[in-house]
């Protein structure tokens, strides 16, 4: 690994988050992918827990090897074949996810503002400056994390606070009205999410103190999946839960029935600027996992002219990945996701826990006799 | 060779300030301000007059001195259209237009009586909330006179006609409490929320009333009383008083006015400007029937006294006073309730709060609410308190 390459902890503190709560503004995955109606702040909490301990056992065992990618380390836990073949899954991911964001960006400023701008504009935009930043290393990427955060942060309280003259705590109830099973159901997909969070096994050796990423990760997966829970319950006590349900994307059709006063209106795009930040920080992000695992599975010098060609496949994905808006919800479906995730997600953390310790276990074995 | 690509790539930078992709100036569009739909059951049809800003004397009355050559032309402008869906007629109402309609503006969106009751609104809020440039924001509104007549005919003292009807609902919805003014956001919500009906703004024009002078058509409209539904159907129009008890329930009475006879009198009256303190709905069950408990609280200030009563002094008077009023406010929330169970309509969401505080027992009273609600027993507790009395403490006394 290239030392030159150094991002604060903070930094890294700052990109997690947005990584992370981008995708509670787009789409606010509690309620959009399942039925658990009002309930979705409970499966918020679910999310939170459950995320959490994905992101502890791989941050856990990203620690054991501070200096080296999961590129690297892989190799050496499952040997070279099988460790290649998760390098690759682990690619196709940081390539997967971050499509899928900036396709679902990309369509609603197409269907609610820019009705006659091609889509493959709207994505080359963000794939071309996320690649500039990539091309020019992960300091530009964490000052852009740091410059863009609080900003970020600063929308965000406003589209938690704006809504609040509305809120009705009592569109919150009954609460387990139909039991758990959909509360269940709908944290199965943000759960999974947290897939996503593979970034952190490459980004996380760039850091300046790569042994402390767990206190960073945790706590900032944490205070984003907070924003989640309560993004959760003002969307839902204010709308209601019915017409939740019924949004593509509940927080902007939120915002958009909101009258803060006759003065005041359309605060709809406090939303999409945030959001547009968030995706920039997370498609950067993904663009440069990508980048730095091909060149390291490679062998390559420098990851930097791998930038702009995957962009370019970035940017064909995000148009040609999915048909549709609905080839996205339906994607998103417990069903199919969940049984994906257990391929990108469990699967792969399984694997490499275990012959982490079965290693472990031998070894100490070894020394003994 | 680098400087090159520099200014080369600056150049082109400074191609994107030109403007946006999709430019489009404001006075280039149509604004719509208002939508009035009718349903013609002959023709299966419907018919939509959409009301337009005219962009010339938008741009007149903003010059100096108001523009006095434009003053003769109207500054709106209606057009109508008919079609057998929503979207098919305002397809129609676009080849009669110059320019490209803008619906971001749109305050008010106006239905017939039979639209209401016959199809319904769902179909056309549908419409309204796939639409990226419609807002939830716009209040839907009922109205039983013609619809020609209300969308076209200029309003007294508005240059802009469905901005003035948007105005006089605001302000009896805020003055005397006469009427209710909603977003189509909250109507949606209510709509798809188990055990409540919504609720929309009703307006009529005044010669309605008094069908004995067969003069011309007044100019006047009126907006009174709220269209109660029933799904998304129109059950019936409440009254001015029964809409204020449906605000005091739902503690909404930003300031009304009650007439009640002085303590004491017969025909002396003191005149209450009164507001809504607290609304709730406590649902109980009683030998596992369902019951509910409306607690009101209002409070008054005395704006007039046609008797000569010293208020500060009694204050046994003051109780009375008190007690009378919260009778008025009484009244109202009865003849409230009793409308709406007439109409078979639980607009105040009875229905809801056992849904929300006894789940289980609304999964039983689901299915027929209807019926539970007009035999539902109503318990109404109201707290009245007159806080002030004005500037003045007593009448004056003519020698």
């Amino acid at each position: 690994m290239n030392k030159n390459y150094q991002i604060a902890n903070r930094q890294l503190w700052f990109i997690l988050f947005m990584l992370r709560s981008t995708i509670i503004i787009s789409t606010l995955p509690v309620i959009t992918t399942a039925d658990s109606m009002q309930d979705a702040w409970l499966s918020a909490l679910v999310t939170l827990v459950g995320s959490e301990i994905f992101l502890f056992l791989i941050s856990l065992l990203d620690i054991r090897f501070p200096q080296q990618t999961i590129i690297e380390y892989s190799q050496k836990l499952l040997g070279r074949l099988p460790g290649i073949g998760l390098s690759f899954l682990l690619l196709w991911i940081f390539l997967q996810f971050s499509v899928i964001e900036l396709r679902i960006y990309a369509e609603v400023i197409k269907n609610t503002f820019l009705p006659q701008t091609p889509l493959i504009f709207l994505s080359a935009v963000i794939v071309l400056a996320a690649s500039l930043c990539v091309y020019n290393g992960i300091e530009t990427l964490g000052r852009c994390a740091d410059l863009l955060f609080f900003l970020y942060i600063i929308m965000i309280a406003f589209i938690i606070i704006i809504p609040l003259p509305e809120v009705d705590f009592q569109n919150l109830k009954p609460i387990f009205a139909r039991g758990l099973g959909p509360v269940i159901r709908g944290a199965i997909t943000p759960v999974t999410y947290a897939a996503q969070l593979w970034v952190l096994t490459i980004i996380s050796s760039t850091t300046e103190k790569p042994k402390k990423i767990l206190n960073t990760a945790l706590s900032s997966i944490g205070l984003s999946l907070t924003i989640l829970v309560l993004v959760a319950i003002i969307t839902v006590s204010s709308l209601g839960p019915q017409e939740t349900v019924r949004a593509t994307f509940p927080v902007l059709t939120l915002i958009r029935s909101i009258e803060v006063s006759p003065f005041l209106q359309r605060t709809e795009v406090l939303i999409m600027f945030s959001w547009g930040f968030g995706l920039f920080i997370s498609v950067s992000t993904h663009l440069f996992a990508g980048s730095q695992g091909i060149s390291q599975l490679l062998n390559l010098h420098n990851h930097r002219n791998l930038v702009f060609p995957m962009g370019l496949i970035w940017i064909y994905m995000s148009i040609h990945g999915f048909e549709n808006i609905f080839a996205l919800n339906s994607f998103f479906s417990p069903r199919i996701f969940g049984t994906y995730s257990f391929f990108i997600l469990i699967l792969p953390l399984a694997l490499l826990w275990g012959s982490y310790l079965v290693r472990k276990i031998l070894n100490a074995g070894g020394k003994k006799t | 060779m680098k400087k090159l690509i520099c200014i080369l790539l600056i150049s082109i930078l400074l191609l994107t300030l030109t403007g946006c992709w999709d430019i489009a100036e404001p006075e280039d569009r149509a604004m719509v301000i208002a939508f009035g739909s009718e349903y013609m059951p002959e023709e299966d049809k419907y018919r939509i007059y959409s009301q337009i800003i005219n962009p010339l004397t938008m741009a007149g009355t903003s010059g100096a001195g108001g523009g006095g050559g434009n003053s003769q032309e109207s500054s709106y402008w209606t057009v109508a259209g008919e079609g057998k869906t929503i979207i098919e007629t305002l397809n129609n109402l676009r080849t009669k237009i110059s320019r490209r309609f803008y619906y971001g503006h749109t305050q008010l969106e106006i239905y017939s009586q039979e639209l209401a009751k016959t199809e319904g609104l769902a179909p056309i809020l549908d419409a309204m909330e796939r639409a990226r440039q419609t807002r939830p924001i716009i209040t839907p509104v009922i109205t039983s006179g013609d619809m020609e007549n209300i969308m076209t005919r200029p309003m007294p003292i508005e240059s802009i006609s469905g901005q003035g009807i948007h105005r006089q609902l605001e302000i009896t919805n805020s003055e005397i409490g006469g009427t209710v003014q909603q977003t189509a956001e909250k109507f949606l919500n209510k709509l798809s929320t188990p055990g409540i009906e919504p609720v929309a703004a009703h307006v009529k024009n005044i010669e309605e009333e008094e069908e004995e002078e067969e003069e011309e058509k007044s100019p006047l409209l009126k907006a009174t009383g709220l269209a109660a539904f029933r799904g998304d159907k129109l059950a019936g129009i409440l009254n001015r008083k029964e809409t204020r008890g449906y605000n005091w329930i739902t503690n909404r009475v930003e300031s009304t006015f009650l007439n009640i006879t002085l303590p004491g009198y017969k025909e002396e009256q003191a005149s209450i400007r009164a507001s809504s303190r607290g609304g709730e709905i406590i649902p109980v069950i009683k030998d596992g029937k369902p019951a509910v408990r409306v607690l009101v609280s209002a409070q008054g200030l005395i704006e007039n006294v046609t008797a000569h009563v010293h208020l500060k002094k009694e204050s046994q008077l003051q109780e009375s006073l008190n007690r009378r009023m919260a009778q008025a406010v009484k009244n109202d929330i009865k003849s409230g309730i009793e409308k709406a169970k007439e109409l078979k309509s639980d607009i105040f969401g009875f229905g809801r709060s056992f849904y929300h505080n006894h789940y289980p027992l609304w999964k039983e009273l689901d299915d027929d609410w209807e019926e539970e609600f007009v035999n539902l027993p109503v318990e109404i507790e109201v707290k009245a308190d007159i806080k002030e009395i004005g500037l003045i403490n007593k009448p004056i006394t003519p020698h």
